[in-house]
């Protein structure tokens, strides 16, 4: 990227003002980015088939590890269940949320007429380019060419780092997790925990190639170098991008929710403050943060409340020290206003904790980049078909086993289990041609009689030495990528069961 | 609940989420217990807060909160069940000032306690007019991002005092 302050400037035209850089990027063209693409910031619009990630995520050296912790995490988090106070929470929450979905629209819009009569600018976007139409708009408008970001999963869906780097404005993630995965190129693997796939050493060996020198290698070090770099980044950045977690439709309080005190600085320092948010995250009152603030906290992290909990009306007016000039609030749809319309309108519950994903034996198996989405885990699973601008990712529901431990870890009760079922079913109903439905229904109808049965299982017996082990490897086209995360049942002892039984059955 | 079991629940809570409690016999020992904690550090002071009057002049005051080590405060609430110190936003009461120095001392007459984290959005919701908005915070910063190891001070202060004092009588 060229350097304004580099190019020499003729006599005539106005002084360049220096161009204001980010520190905490500074040598990031030194790291090697050594991820899969399937974890990439951006994701591929033509990703590989779902097996294929998988299969490759599996093999992924520090998999297993992420395992361990997150089978650690989960056991801490989940083991014996929500305590009685915070099954209470729960009861409550979840009816608030209900609430919201029952009209949305309505508490938008009260949202909407609060907020502004604050002085917060609010803007509707209908789909993820509109929203980065939107934001790069507001960042040209005010000169702005560095920006500090708290997290948001909102801007993940619009990739919105990629669109400002495009247009020339620098982005720099502070959350200290976010930062770890944007230095490395990556997206997010978890929603509230983004780098939890990521070791010590890893993070240890990533800030050392940023660096170009050694560091010290214990967490405190590596969050002290990561700190000094951000401060400098709080200090000077022009523009302040946030997520919200709760927005309260009578009083247009937007809420953050944070440990770190990032979300803090970036919506009081810069003079420009826009905070992003999907439909779904209003809230009818202000009172509801006593429920809903507890219980995010207690799902998320087991805390009682976290550290700091941001609660913003408006921009700084007359007589205020500090705190940004403008505020604006961008509402993202994305689908959103469909998926309200619909049966799955309950997903739109969610609060974003990240617990069922911690609690999905699966997630913690294969990690939150397999999704190959910006949602990973049984939400992800959920939420990712539904959503408008995800032309892949309909076969995610298929990335579960139906345990249902996603229900029991919902703090709002969302029937994820429930809706991954539907949601293969809508898939198979969208996608099944007519020679695989036909094939379905006489697998069915050989199996509906013990003759049928035994019959099938004669014959893949029979035809199992016939086929080579190698088979699925040696299909042509586009059927080699189906089968190489696949193998062939064992069809050479098919029925042998049936046959150590009925040898076994007392005559 | 009186208000020696709020001060003895907000100690509990605090000191869980690692921030400090003084408790001292009057406003002028948790004056002098503030400047005590400030040392020979320069300060930024939330001067349009009443709790904090009287302080300016035994501190070392520099104006912009990112030369300072230390950031002094009054508080709107404080909350006993979670160690919680609500601080609304206005004239002489700067969103920095808790923030940016990496040390927070807060300044709480007992008067200020209140029992529940509902409390405190109650008070929040009853400001009128509503203030431009409101910091809510538990402690020092921290973070668990690198393998769950947790980490203080990441971002906001690395230290939280709460100097707390009786403000006429205590039942």
């Amino acid at each position: 990227m060229p350097d304004a302050a580099e190019v020499p400037t003729p006599e005539s035209s106005p002084p360049t003002p220096p161009r204001r850089r980010s520190t905490a990027l500074l040598g990031r063209e030194r790291v090697v980015v050594t991820r899969p693409d399937w974890a990439a910031a951006t994701i591929p619009a033509h990703r590989k088939p779902l097996p294929i990630i998988t299969r490759a995520a599996l093999d992924q050296p520090g998999t297993a590890a992420t395992h361990t912790r997150l089978s650690g995490k989960n056991r801490e988090q989940n083991d014996g269940g929500w305590p009685p106070e915070i099954a209470a929470l729960r009861e409550r929450g979840a009816e608030i949320r209900r609430e919201t979905l029952r009209d949305l629209e309505g508490h938008l819009a009260a949202l909407t007429a609060k907020a502004e009569a604050n002085g917060v600018v609010v803007h509707r976007a209908a789909t993820p380019d509109d929203a980065v139409g939107i934001i790069t708009g507001i960042a040209r408008a005010n000169d702005v060419r560095l920006v500090v970001k708290s997290k948001s999963m909102a801007t993940e869906e619009m990739h919105l780092n990629a669109h400002l780097e495009e247009n020339g404005i620098e982005v720099v993630e502070t959350d200290l997790g976010e930062y770890i995965v944007q230095v490395a190129d990556e997206r997010p693997s978890h929603i509230v925990g983004p780098a939890l796939h990521k070791s010590k050493a890893e993070v240890g060996a990533l800030f050392e190639e940023l660096a170009a020198e050694r560091l010290p290698q214990e967490a405190e070090d590596l969050a002290a170098f990561a700190r000094t770099r951000l401060r400098a980044d709080f200090h000077h950045a022009d523009m302040g991008i946030s997520g919200v977690n709760f927005a309260a439709a009578d009083t247009g309080t937007l809420t953050l929710v944070t440990n770190e005190g990032n979300a803090d600085m970036v919506t009081s320092q810069p003079r420009i403050h826009v905070a992003v948010m999907p439909m779904e995250k209003v809230i009818p009152r202000l009172r509801d943060l006593a429920v809903l603030v507890p219980l995010l906290c207690y799902a998320a992290t087991k805390q009682k409340v976290t550290v700091y909990q941001t609660m913003l009306n408006g921009p700084r007016r007359d007589g205020e020290p500090d705190g940004p000039e403008q505020l604006h609030l961008v509402i993202l749809d994305n689908g959103r206003s469909s998926i309200v319309e619909g049966r799955y309108r309950e997903v739109l519950a969610c609060i974003r904790c990240g617990n069922c994903q911690i609690a999905c034996p699966v997630y913690r198996t294969v990690g939150g980049h397999a999704y190959g989405s910006v949602y990973g885990g049984p939400i992800g699973a959920v939420l990712t078909p539904l959503l408008a601008n995800t032309k892949q990712g309909r076969d995610l529901p298929f990335l579960s086993s139906l345990c249902g431990a996603c229900f029991d870890a919902c703090p709002v009760k969302i029937p994820l289990p429930d809706m991954l079922v539907d949601l293969r079913a809508d898939y198979e109903a969208a996608t099944r041609g007519r020679p695989r439905r036909w094939l379905w229904r006489l697998w069915a109808k050989a199996w509906d009689s013990p003759r049928g049965y035994r019959l099938t299982m004669t014959a893949a017996r029979l035809a199992g030495p016939l086929l080579p082990r190698a088979v699925l490897r040696r299909l042509p086209g586009p059927g080699r990528g189906w089968a190489a995360g696949r193998a062939l049942p064992a069809t050479r002892d098919a029925g042998a069961f049936r046959a150590w039984f009925t040898d076994r059955r007392p005559r | 609940m009186t208000r020696i079991d709020l001060l003895a629940r907000f100690c509990a809570a605090l000191a869980a989420s690692d921030g400090v409690a003084y408790i001292c016999a009057d406003r002028a020992e948790a004056h002098d217990s503030v400047v005590a904690l400030c040392a020979d550090g320069t300060v930024t002071l939330d001067e349009g807060h009443p709790d904090t009057a009287g302080l300016s002049d035994r501190l070392r005051l520099v104006d912009d909160p990112w030369d300072a080590d230390v950031g002094v405060t009054g508080v709107d609430v404080a909350v006993a069940e979670t160690g919680t110190l609500a601080l609304s936003w206005g004239p002489g009461r700067r969103r920095s000032t808790p923030l940016v120095p990496p040390v927070h001392v807060a300044v709480v007459p007992l008067s200020r306690l209140v029992a529940t984290y509902a409390d405190a959005i109650d008070a929040l919701a009853a400001l009128d007019p509503p203030p431009t908005g409101a910091q809510f915070v538990t402690g020092p910063s921290r973070s668990g991002d690198i393998e769950m190891n947790l980490v203080k001070g990441v971002h906001g202060p690395g230290q939280v005092h709460v100097v707390l004092y009786p403000a006429g009588e205590i039942r």
